[in-house]
């Protein structure tokens, strides 16, 4: 079965004419994680995701699976699964046929083949489709289909190009559980190109955010979202409220962060960081009060301008003087406090909900 | 009742639809005036005066004719002598085809699939697959009939390379004729198959690779069978012209390999035959309909199949 799948890519360059798609990438997969490569279009995480299939050769770099140097190995020597944009379904052959393939080209017995495709339409609960053809499935079921054909060959790793960008929210949300717990039950290596931040975070292990041909974080989906290393990647995955000021004292585990008149807590120290530094709060991380509370470390007062009542939460936009506007996502509750457009409120945060970053790091 | 009466009757809904949809179609149909006219005029009409030309007996000089029959038709469909005319006509055609496939796919391939990355191969290809089409007919089959003699290039190249030691006698042969049709169709076998192959999304081939199929077998189950509808209209095309080609087999076969359309030149300007010639030209037609009709039938069924819903 597919037990293994370690993969391990070092310095991985590719370039198309004067543009630099991969600029020097490092990436270690461990056996049966499931990572997301999530940047915006042109980052070259489609780039990395066909280099590792073979699609595409690199100008430079080594790429290594099960301890095996495959950089220069053809991609049909490769062992992989891979799953396309638009499931490239041959238009020619049943749904039977489509996922055969893999295994006739193998030279496996017709009595074997035939059992494996009925064993692999039955995982993603597709046995009635055998006979059709792909022309007369929906988008959901083309996109199972591919993903059965993908496994089929039992591959050591499976690669996933946006998979889901042509479905509707509804199906691509139930698609995105279904994956996931296929690739869990199966535990294969799994890499998955998307520039969609909730569909990364929903799905991986761990995610690597990538930006102008290199990864700029890698990391769990919390790590990525409360830890945040660059700007990039806090502006990326999620929202933020951002300053920048410099820090003027650390100690007890955390330090303190000059912005303009305002000193702001952080609960952590970023020992590498000196001179200016960016000082951001995640919205939902802020607390709206009529007034101060006495033993708040960070606070800063407002006036709300903009309410935005989305359901389960609402949006409040606030200034704070200085042509700054705050965010604050406050979740409906009935203790919740929900200030209406012009009222004066104060905002507080905890220190251990700061992040403090280098201002400007690509 | 006219179209600018209907705004004014704009409590009536179910008119004015109708109206809208015939001004719709309109400009549409007279577009289509003009072909039509044109198709009655060089197509319809002649066809059917050498179907009515073919049922009647005319005596030699006369242009009214002197009473119905069938007897060409007869003559036609079970004299020897022309079953087997029509035989070599149908076994040359067929094989011009098959020769032509073989070799324009590759070159198809090649010009559909460089053009991806490397532009200026394909633009070579272009240039070298079209320019014999610059050149008329006549001049290439002439060109032939100097190539194929006993000296000429062909043999003294075989005998050369070691492969015959004495000339092969092609000109005037069945062999020579489908080497000089093949030449001058190919292009036209080319370029359909070209422009299908340029259309197959890229990501089928990829995905056979994905899936462990080395090159071969990717030619064979990926790239031919999506390639299919092209293969069926460059050998429709190819076989059309080779099975009524008159100057090549005239040229490069003389009078000693007849032909089709051969033997209906000569019922109308040596023999003054015209029955005859009509009834062999009506056949000729009938002959390529059947042919394309069941190629474009066979194909067309694995085309529907991969685009409509079963």
């Amino acid at each position: 079965m597919a037990a293994m799948g370690h993969l391990s890519v070092s310095g991985a360059v590719k370039t198309y004419g004067a543009l630099r798609a991969l600029d020097g990438v490092d990436l270690e997969v461990r056996e049966g994680e499931f990572v997301s490569l999530l940047g915006p279009s042109g980052c070259g995480k489609t780039t990395l995701l066909r280099a590792l299939a073979g699609l595409v050769r690199l100008d430079a770099g080594r790429v290594v699976l099960d301890g095996r140097d495959i950089t220069r190995l053809p991609t049909y020597q490769r062992r992989i699964g891979f799953v396309f944009q638009n499931y490239a379904l041959f238009p020619h052959m049943t749904v039977g046929e489509n996922i055969a393939f893999g295994l006739k080209v193998r030279g496996l017995a017709q009595k074997n083949i035939e059992r494996a495709v009925g064993e692999a339409l039955e995982t993603v609960r597709l046995p009635q489709l055998r006979d059709r053809m792909p022309a007369a499935l929906s988008g959901g079921q083309q996109q199972r289909v591919s993903v059965a054909r993908a496994l089929v060959t039992e591959p050591r790793l499976l690669l996933l190009d946006e998979p889901f960008s042509a479905l509707d929210r509804q199906l691509r949300e139930q698609m995105q559980l279904e994956l996931r717990d296929l690739t869990r039950r199966l535990r294969i290596t799994s890499i998955f190109v998307t520039h969609d931040q909730d569909e990364a975070l929903v799905m991986s292990d761990r995610v690597a955010v990538m930006n102008a041909g290199g990864i700029d974080q890698i990391g769990t989906p919390g790590e990525i979202y409360e830890r945040p290393m660059s700007k990039f990647v806090l502006d990326f995955v999620g929202l933020s409220n951002y300053m920048e000021g410099r820090i003027v004292e650390r100690g007890n585990g955390g330090c303190l962060v000059q912005v303009g008149a305002g000193r702001y807590r952080a609960g952590v120290t970023e020992a590498g960081l000196d001179g200016p530094v960016g000082y951001a709060v995640r919205p939902e991380k802020i607390t709206l009060r009529p007034a101060a509370s006495p033993d708040s470390p960070n606070r800063i007062a407002g006036k709300v301008r903009d309410v935005v009542y989305l359901g389960g939460i609402t949006h409040f936009h606030v200034d704070v003087g200085f042509e700054r506007r705050f965010l604050a996502h406050v979740v409906n509750r009935i203790e919740s406090y929900c200030p209406p457009v012009g009222a004066d409120v104060v905002l507080e945060w905890r220190p251990e909900d700061a992040i403090v970053l280098q201002p400007n790091a690509s | 009742m006219n179209e600018a009466a209907v705004p004014a009757r704009s409590a009536q809904p179910s008119p004015g639809r109708v109206s809208t949809f015939l001004l719709d179609i309109r400009p549409a149909a007279w577009l289509l005036a003009l072909p039509l006219l044109f198709m009655i005029a060089f197509l319809a009409l002649p066809l059917s005066t050498l179907v009515w030309a073919s049922l009647h007996i005319y005596e030699p000089g006369s242009t009214v004719p002197s009473g119905f029959s069938l007897r060409y038709y007869v003559s036609v469909l079970t004299d020897s002598h022309y079953l087997t005319i029509i035989g070599t006509s149908l076994r040359v055609a067929a094989a011009a085809t098959v020769v032509c496939l073989v070799i324009g796919y590759p070159v198809a391939y090649l010009m559909a699939v460089a053009g991806r990355e490397r532009p200026w191969l394909q633009m070579l290809l272009v240039v070298v697959v079209f320019t014999p089409l610059f050149v008329g007919v006549v001049v290439r089959a002439f060109a032939w009939t100097v190539m194929l003699r006993s000296d000429g290039v062909v043999n003294n190249l075989l005998i050369w390379l070691g492969l015959i030691s004495a000339p092969l006698r092609l000109l005037f042969t069945e062999t020579g004729l489908v080497i000089a049709l093949a030449h001058v169709f190919l292009p036209l076998m080319i370029l359909p198959i070209a422009s299908v192959i340029q259309k197959i999304d890229p990501s089928f081939d990829e995905a056979a690779q994905t899936l462990g199929a080395p090159p071969f077998t990717r030619v064979l189950h990926v790239l031919l069978p999506l390639s299919l509808p092209g293969v069926s209209a460059g050998c429709a095309i190819v076989f059309c012209m080779s099975i009524s080609a008159y100057v090549i087999p005239t040229l490069v076969a003389g009078g000693r390999l007849l032909v089709i359309p051969v033997v209906i030149a000569k019922d109308f300007m040596v023999t003054m035959n015209w029955s005859a010639g009509a009834a062999m030209a009506v056949v000729l037609v009938v002959l390529t309909s059947l042919v394309v009709a069941l190629n474009t039938l066979f194909f067309e069924r694995r085309a529907r199949l991969m685009t409509r819903p079963a």
